[in-house]
């Protein structure tokens, strides 16, 4: 739920071109060109379910043979392949600067140290990566880069190869707030590797906010910004940030009266109140960008990597901070694709990508703290660095999350056209 | 057929300065089946139309009407724990987005589906309207002048399409955003703002700006079509140029304004990008809603039930228009 460009490309245009074209004349009557068109949209149709289903059914056994993988399919065990390095490794990340960062600081030494080729292909949101894991012949990927959130839909869809923490010696370098994340929570099995962590922490520009941190996100209620406020606009980032400041456990939103019924009430109403104040909901890096470099908004939330580059682009007057009640924590993490021929391998560039000193020329680079015990004046320089050891990180609960999201969804909606 | 011709023509040569694709497109153009086939489509040329107008079905069949299928058929199914999808027909997803939060003997309706539908609907009739008022005198000009630059100007109404779609809602960014070129200007002369972004107007002049050339374009077309001695006999029998252009030019551009006006309402209802990027806290159009059921909620049956009464309330609204306009005479000009 992060990171460059996420707004879909959904076209404006589309569909104008089949509304404009005409059948050129043929002397046919509409009707039998109709008629003799069905029979041709009957085999199409044919052809397009069955790969529809497929890809939809992603819990598929293998056995449905999707051609064109070339000996792909199969179980997962099957396809784990042996304990031996292979020749190509297919990584599937976030685009931009992260991708950059990844092929400069990580890939290229696993590459050289290893001699494996790493054919990289990259997403803009985490809907469209898992839905590309999901439709594709499994064995399309080896290493895919779900968010802690999104790790949590890709177990569920069995979307993911649970990792073999002893192939991976390094393992025991992630903090211990990480180390015992269990998205699918079966308590069995691990499914992710966190690379690094970040908030959705509080943004404030100097010339227009006074005070100096530790802040607290009442300030965000604070009438005297109404109209240049600006906040994350899903509704689960919201919610949560939201139960935050009412002082509540965000993974429980128990009111004073100690319900969720009472609790949640409570946070609808706060989330209301601040409706009013808001500017513009962004929904991505660019738009956050845009928005407080231009001042429209001067208070608000946001990705410290986005105010980080503001920051070094001479934006001086924007700062980030993460307010006293906590902050929303995300973490980008490594996972291992289903059906992967390449098991083994993307254990190993795993191990790789937990030294200590790959994490500490990657951490600076990205602009978020390694998600491992590696530190350096860089890393704690940058402003998500939590030198508890990742203690003060606040993370969702995604069981919690899935349970009340369509609610959460709808009532956020509700409060946006002014219907709560 | 010309092709069987050429391959005469190159008979007559020594056989040894053709080159090997001459000799192997002989062969093939020569074999029994491929003559015997050419005669058939030749005899028939029925069939030979129905095979060009099959193709562009096909073509429609396969990546529109089969994706459409695909997701009726996934509107009836239910999501499942972390977007799964749980193959157990219902109607529940409809229910959800039709029923609930109706009243419908309170006359409220608090079911969001429903009022950020309505709200596109509004989003595209204003957009119609305004592109209706700004693109009529451009289409009637373009259609009606003599002048040597009419070629030069047309090519101005659609050089926009040359810059993608994203690029020109980043300039209404630009031009309306705070520090923008609206407020700066404004600056000068006193007036303080802090831009003109995020809010209903901006939506609207950003789907108008793009949406335009749909509307100058038909228009200009039609305009274009009306035969000058229409409009001169009616001034001749002395209609005021006024009168002339009311009873004679303005029927007579009927059908280039309806198709203009139903596909800038089309594209300006099923708009993403401009609510998105110059919209407000409360605009959302129902293009939004459905990635975002689809995308963040991980809910595809929902979303494909939303698309589903979308479609057919957009068919609904284009059919009533019909009735009243004859679309099939539109599209026929």
């Amino acid at each position: 739920m992060k990171k460059d460009g996420e707004l879909s490309n959904g076209s404006d245009t589309a569909g104008s071109s089949e509304s404009t074209e005409s059948s050129g004349g043929a002397p046919l009557s509409r009707r039998r060109l109709l008629k003799a068109g069905a029979g041709a949209t009957v085999v199409g149709l044919a052809g397009c379910l069955g790969g529809g289903s497929d890809g939809g059914s992603s819990g598929g056994d293998g056995s449905s043979g999707d051609g064109g993988s070339s000996g792909t399919t199969g179980t997962a065990t099957s396809s784990s392949g042996g304990d031996e390095m292979a020749d190509t490794l297919r990584f599937y990340s976030w685009g931009g600067s992260t991708q950059e960062a990844l092929t400069k600081h990580l890939i290229e030494p696993f590459e050289e140290e290893y001699g494996v080729t790493v054919e990289q292909s990259s997403f803009s949101s985490q809907d469209k990566m898992l839905a590309n894991v999901r439709s594709n012949p499994a064995g399309s990927y080896d290493v895919i880069m779900p968010s802690l959130s999104g790790s949590y839909n890709a177990v569920k869809q069995d979307l993911v190869e649970p990792l073999r923490l002893d192939n991976i010696e390094t393992w025991s370098n992630l903090l211990p707030s990480f180390r015992e994340y269990n998205p699918a929570g079966t308590g069995d099995d691990t499914f992710v590797a966190p690379l690094y962590y970040g908030t959705v922490g509080m943004v404030y520009n100097t010339d227009h906010v006074s005070g100096s941190p530790p802040f607290s996100w009442e300030l965000t209620w604070d009438s005297e910004y109404s109209g240049a406020l600006t906040l994350e606009g899903f509704a689960f980032v919201r919610m949560f940030t939201t139960a935050l400041a009412q002082g509540m456990d965000p993974n429980k939103m128990e009111g004073d009266a100690g319900s969720y019924e009472e609790g949640v009430k409570q946070v609808y109403d706060a989330m209301a109140e601040q409706h009013e104040l808001v500017k513009k909901y962004w929904t991505s890096g660019q738009e956050q960008t845009t928005l407080y470099s231009n001042e429209t908004a001067v208070l608000g939330d946001g990705w410290s990597g986005r105010i980080l580059s503001l920051q070094n682009d001479g934006y001086d007057n924007l700062q980030y901070t993460i307010p006293e009640e906590g902050a929303y924590g995300w973490s980008d993490t490594f996972a291992i694709a289903k059906g992967s021929e390449h098991r083994y391998t993307a254990e190993k560039f795993i191990q790789f990508a937990y030294r200590p000193e790959v994490m500490k020329s990657l951490s600076p680079v990205i602009g978020y703290p390694p998600a491992t015990g590696a530190t350096s004046s860089d890393i704690e320089a940058l402003p998500d660095f939590d030198p508890t050891g990742g203690e003060r990180l606040k993370f969702q609960d995604q069981k919690f999350k899935e349970q009340h999201q369509e609610d959460w969804n709808q009532t956020f909606e509700q409060i946006k056209l002014g219907q709560y | 057929m010309s092709e069987r011709h050429e391959t005469r023509a190159e008979d007559l040569r020594p056989a040894s300065s053709q080159p090997l694709r001459f000799r192997v497109w002989t062969a093939v153009l020569r074999a029994d089946p491929v003559v015997r086939g050419i005669q058939v489509v030749k005899r028939r040329e029925r069939l030979l139309t129905v095979l060009q107008a099959g193709l562009g079905l096909a073509w429609m069949a396969l990546f529109l009407l089969a994706p459409l299928v695909y997701i009726l058929s996934l509107s009836f199914w239910q999501r499942g724990a972390g977007g799964t999808i749980v193959y157990e027909a219902t109607v529940a997803n409809y229910q959800e987005i039709l029923l609930q939060n109706v009243d419908l003997l309170g006359w409220q309706i608090g079911n969001t589906y429903l009022l950020i539908l309505w709200q596109s609907l509004k989003f595209g009739f204003l957009t119609t309207v305004a592109t209706l008022a700004l693109g009529y005198v451009p289409g009637y000009f373009l259609g009606r002048t003599e002048s040597r630059y009419r070629s030069l100007l047309l090519l101005f109404v659609v050089l926009p399409f040359w810059v993608p779609l994203i690029i020109r809602y980043y300039a209404w960014i630009l031009v309306l955003g705070n520090d923008g070129l609206i407020t700066t200007v404004l600056g000068w002369v006193g007036v303080a703002s802090n831009g003109y972004l995020y809010n209903d107007v901006a939506v609207v002049t950003g789907l108008v700006q793009v949406l335009l050339p749909f509307m100058i374009l038909p228009i200009y077309n039609t305009v274009n079509k009306i035969d000058d001695e229409y409009i001169e006999s009616a001034k001749t029998m002395g209609a005021s140029p006024l009168r002339a252009f009311y009873e004679v030019t303005l029927p007579l551009s009927l059908p280039g304004i309806s198709a203009g006006s139903i596909l800038v309402f089309i594209l300006a209802v099923g708009s993403f990008m401009a609510p998105a990027l110059l919209g407000g806290p409360a605009n959302m159009m129902v293009a939004n809603l459905i990635s975002q059921t689809f995308g963040q909620a991980f809910d595809w049956p929902l979303a494909s039930a939303m698309a589903m009464v979308y479609l057919v309330v957009l068919f609904a609204i284009i059919t009533v228009f019909n009735r009243f306009v004859g679309l099939e005479e539109v599209f026929d000009q």
